[in-house]
């Protein structure tokens, strides 16, 4: 047994005269294996020469192809869905956001009695925030692993980064839709609640449908954000500065030509709500919705990519 | 086996750039432990991190049986790595954290139960990490390394925070991990911890290697000596010399390399030479990693200021 401190004990074996003991460690795996023989370290049973085979799941050989990265891909997404589900701060959000859709809707439905408001618009008023909390959601997809560590693993086990943005593209997307549904169903039943007129009921699917198309295109441009700046808490305060501060300060100072193609705005514009502030510049200049859903993709594909040339570059902590 | 060839690792550039690791070149055994050793800041969880792939070297390379980590059709299957425990959702179950893990690295969640058993948290699998405490996720994340039945585990100081019985526990497990075939590399910057279950052990000191040997090897460069007292230390320093013995003296004792405590005591009883004190004095491998690393340390000082 080797005394403490590592210090040689006299009954040690004496060197092998076939050893050829040498500093260069490209000779220590031909050297040591010959001395596995040796005294035991605390107390352990010697390490036998033959190391015992046991029986494991069968291992794949060869070299990764980009075949393995999308095979890999259905496995990624489970993983994320079951993370994505289990974490209750997850459902937190999503009732938040149906509670206030709900509540918004109630709200002036009780208090607004001015003007005649109808649900096709007012249950929708609340996407706007649904927007903003889809691309927060969007950050934290990518900055949570970062924050926790978990980014190091995943890449460890799947070394395709492409793989990894794909299945957080993904993941953002699904999750800004939940909120896009969450909130725009908050909206209605709070409505309906409220007894607000429905008004022209057959533009309700399209407006919803335009909605999770905001919902899903924001969250898609915060993961793009995050996977720049990789700072959960930076890139979340950027982004509500840029669309509660910034944007609604260039709205004011600059041009309609130019505001229509600011992310968040265009994201409104999805929404159809016409609005008594709006100046008449900025209805005469005003894009389609296609048009604007472009805008915001433009957005979202531009940060993606340059986060996802980052993420390929960068080393992970 | 673990090859490493050449590895070199600068952060920054420029006079302010640092050498983090500067060409690694040296082989990991199958079935062994092997130590990683070196003070703080030496280059080991560099070094690791390189390995798998989470940090690019700029020149090098590493090869598990002759595969870059990258090319690894399935790597969780190959290489199962500890770089930091604290890697988990804290709100997440362990069970859920593994069966997460296992779907992303396409492993049967049928080896979620049989790790968690492994690493003994069977009790706690749904208790939400977040809760855990450091020698808990120690262990959940070795789970989540044994999850894919890996040929290699890679450890960055697995044993902090670990209790006593943590410890033991893991050197246990390791050994056993080696037994069965695979390849262990741990690193930590205390070499008596890893010289008690460790096979050979890699040193290095200011992204340098310094030395590449089994711990057999590395005890033997233990330098062990005998420090004697006696009222004549003048006639004992010449019968020691007179019998062939490496002694010399100073501050008035005599200091005896090449024999033991017990030689000079019947040496000096046969002579009727009085002696008040006789201690054998050994430098332990720990002196020999400061030895090892000092002359690292003012290499990276020279390096940095140049």
């Amino acid at each position: 047994m080797r005394p403490p401190n590592g210090v040689a004990s006299s009954d040690q074996q004496p060197p092998d005269e076939h050893d050829e003991s040498s500093p260069d460690m490209r000779h220590l795996s031909a050297t040591t294996s010959t001395t596995t023989s040796s005294p035991t370290h605390d107390g352990r049973t010697p390490r036998s020469t033959t190391p015992q085979q046991v029986e494991r799941m069968p291992r794949p050989t060869g070299r990764r192809t980009r075949r393995d990265d999308l095979a890999a891909l259905p496995g990624a997404l489970r993983s994320e869905w079951m993370t994505t589900t289990s974490l209750r701060s997850n459902r937190a959000i999503l009732l938040v956001t149906f509670v206030g859709g709900a509540a918004t809707s109630l709200l002036v439905a009780t208090f607004v009695t001015d003007e005649v408001l109808y649900l096709t618009d007012v249950a929708f008023y609340w996407t706007v925030v649904s927007a903003m909390l889809a691309a927060v959601c969007g950050v934290s997809a990518f900055s949570t692993e970062v924050r926790h560590g978990t980014l190091a693993p995943l890449l460890i086990a799947r070394p395709s980064r492409w793989s990894l943005g794909l299945t957080k593209l993904v993941t953002a997307i699904v999750f800004g839709a939940a909120l896009g549904i969450a909130g725009a169903v908050g909206g209605l039943v709070g409505g309906v609640l409220g007894g607000l007129p429905t008004g022209d009921a057959d533009l309700i699917p399209a407006t919803f449908a335009w909605a999770l198309v905001d919902t899903t295109l924001s969250a898609a441009l915060g993961l793009g954000v995050a996977l720049i700046v990789r700072h959960g808490s930076a890139a979340v305060s950027g982004l509500l500065i840029w669309g509660l501060v910034v944007e609604n300060l260039l709205t004011v100072f600059l041009p309609a030509t130019i505001v229509r193609f600011l992310p968040f705005y265009a994201g409104t514009q999805l929404l159809g709500i016409e609005s008594d502030l709006d100046s008449p510049d900025a209805i005469a200049n005003a894009l389609t919705r296609p048009q604007s859903a472009l805008v915001l993709a433009a957005y979202a594909a531009v940060a993606l990519a340059v986060g996802m040339v980052m993420l390929n570059r960068r080393d992970v902590e | 086996m673990i090859s490493m060839s050449g590895i070199t690792k600068r952060f920054g550039s420029g006079p302010d750039g640092r050498l983090a690791v500067d060409d690694l070149t040296f082989d990991i055994a199958a079935g062994r432990v092997t130590g990683f050793v070196g003070p703080n800041g030496a280059g080991k969880s560099t070094t690791m991190r390189i390995m798998v792939g989470l940090t690019l070297p700029d020149s090098g390379e590493v090869r598990f049986d002759g595969t870059a980590h990258h090319d690894l059709p399935q790597p969780s299957r190959v290489v199962g790595a500890v770089l930091d425990p604290r890697c988990m959702h804290p709100g997440l179950t362990a069970r859920q954290h593994l069966r997460a893990a296992a779907a992303y690295g396409g492993i049967p969640s049928s080896r979620v139960e049989a790790v968690l058993a492994d690493v003994g948290l069977g009790s706690a699998a749904d208790r939400r990490t977040g809760g855990f405490s450091l020698g808990m996720r120690q262990r959940l994340a070795l789970a989540g390394a044994l999850l894919g039945e890996p040929q290699v585990l890679l450890l960055d100081e697995p044993s902090n925070g670990l209790d006593p019985e943590g410890i033991r526990w893991l050197r246990t497990r390791l050994a056993d991990f080696a037994d069965q075939g695979g390849t262990v590399f741990i690193s930590s910057h205390l070499i008596s911890e890893l010289s008690m279950f460790a096979d050979d052990l890699v040193v290095i000191g200011g992204g340098r290697l310094l030395a590449a040997e089994s711990v057999e090897e590395m005890t033997r460069r233990v330098d062990r000596s005998v420090t004697v007292t006696t009222p004549d230390t003048d006639e004992f320093l010449a019968l020691l010399r007179a019998n062939g013995v490496d002694a010399g003296s100073s501050d008035g004792r005599i200091h005896v390399r090449g024999a033991t405590a017990d030689d000079i005591s019947r040496l000096a009883h046969e002579r009727r030479i009085r002696l008040i004190e006789v201690s054998e004095v050994s430098t332990s491998l720990e002196d020999i990693l400061l030895e090892l690393t000092s002359s690292s340390a003012e290499f990276a000082a020279e390096s940095t200021s140049a």
